[in-house]
C-alpha cells in the first residue's frame, strides 16, 4: 500500500502496538480468569454429584 | 450465576459496539487524518494517548461513586464496581503512559523527563496500583471494603491533581489540549478540523472500551466470589 503516514513512522507504530497490546492483555487476563473459574465450577459440580451419590449409598 | 437476558444481550451489543469503534477509530487516527505539520505521524499517538487517559478518568471516577455509594448502603456490590473500576482504570492509565513515551522520544528527543505532568501520572498510577495492594493486604471483607471504599475516593485526588497541574505550573512542558496554561509547552499543535474529529471520535471510542471492560471485570469478579461461595459449601459438607 503506498500511504505515507508522515515522520516518526515507527514511534506511531510502536505507541499504537503498545495500545493494542495492553488492551489485549486486559483481555486475554480476564479470558483466562473466566475459563478457569467455569472450569471449577465444573469440578464442585462433579464433586457435588459425588457426596450426593455416596450419602444415597450409605443412607 | 445467572443474570438476565437483557442485560446479557447489551453487554454483547455493547461489545460489538466497541470492536467496530475500534477499527473505526484507529481508520480515522491512522489513514483520514493526515500528518501533522510539525510532528507529522508521531501526533497520531495523541488520539489513543488521550483517549485512554479519559478511559481511566471515568473509571477512576466511577471508583468515587462506588466508595461513596458502599459508604451509605454497605452494599458490597458497590466494593465489586469499585474494584472493577480501578483495575480497568491502571489498565487505560498505563496505555496513557506508554503511548506518552512513544510520543516522547521524538517530540522531546526523551522516553521520560521528570515533568511535573509526568511525575503525577505516575503518583497517580501508583495510588491506584496501592488500592489493589491495600485490598490484598486485609482479610476481614467488611473492613477491606470499607477501607477501600475510602482509598478509592481519597485516591482521586491525584487524578485531579494531574489535570490541574499542567494549568498552574509554568515549569511544564507538557502541552495542554483546552483551557488556558501558564507554561510554554514542547509538543502542542492546533487541534481543528479532522484533527478534532478524529479525536472526539476516539475520546467516545476509549469511553464505551472502558465501560464494556468494566462490566466484564463485574461478572468476573461475581463469578470469582460465587465459586468460592460453592467451595466452602462442598467443603462443610464433606
Amino acid at each position: 500500500m503506498d500511504f505515507d503516514f508522515g515522520k516518526y513512522a515507527e514511534y506511531m507504530a510502536l505507541g499504537y502496538a503498545a495500545m493494542v497490546f495492553i488492551l489485549a492483555l486486559m483481555i486475554a487476563w480476564m479470558a483466562v480468569r473466566f475459563r478457569a473459574l467455569r472450569a471449577q465450577q465444573e469440578e464442585i459440580a462433579r464433586l457435588e454429584a459425588e457426596i450426593a451419590e455416596e450419602r444415597r449409598r450409605s443412607a | 450465576m445467572t443474570y438476565s437476558d437483557s442485560r446479557t444481550r447489551l453487554l454483547r451489543g455493547l461489545t460489538i459496539a466497541a470492536a467496530v469503534l475500534f477499527v473505526i477509530g484507529l481508520y480515522l487516527a491512522l489513514f483520514w487524518v493526515g500528518p501533522e505539520r510539525q510532528q507529522g505521524a508521531a501526533q497520531r499517538i495523541f488520539y489513543v494517548h488521550l483517549g485512554s487517559f479519559l478511559g481511566s478518568f471515568i473509571a477512576f471516577g466511577a471508583t468515587v461513586v462506588a466508595g461513596i455509594a458502599y459508604l451509605r448502603t454497605r452494599d458490597p456490590k458497590w466494593d465489586t464496581f469499585g474494584l472493577a473500576n480501578v483495575e480497568i482504570g491502571l489498565g487505560m492509565a498505563a496505555i496513557t503512559i506508554v503511548t506518552g513515551m512513544t510520543w516522547a522520544r521524538p517530540i522531546w528527543n526523551t522516553w521520560w523527563t521528570w515533568d511535573p505532568r509526568l511525575t503525577s501520572v505516575t503518583i497517580m498510577w501508583l495510588a491506584y496500583a496501592a488500592y489493589l495492594m491495600l485490598r490484598s493486604g486485609i482479610e476481614d471483607p467488611e473492613r477491606r471494603q470499607r477501607f477501600a471504599a475510602v482509598y478509592g475516593i481519597i485516591a482521586f485526588a491525584s487524578v485531579l491533581f494531574t489535570i490541574i497541574i499542567i494549568r498552574v505550573r509554568p515549569d511544564t512542558i507538557h502541552p495542554v489540549v483546552a483551557g488556558p496554561t501558564q507554561a510554554d509547552p514542547t509538543g502542542s499543535f492546533e487541534v481543528s478540523g479532522r484533527i478534532r474529529d478524529t479525536l472526539f471520535f476516539n475520546l467516545f471510542t476509549f469511553a464505551v472500551i472502558t465501560v464494556v471492560l468494566v462490566w466484564y471485570r463485574i461478572r468476573l469478579e461475581n463469578l470469582t466470589q460465587h465459586v468460592m461461595r460453592r467451595k466452602l459449601e462442598v467443603l462443610s459438607e464433606l
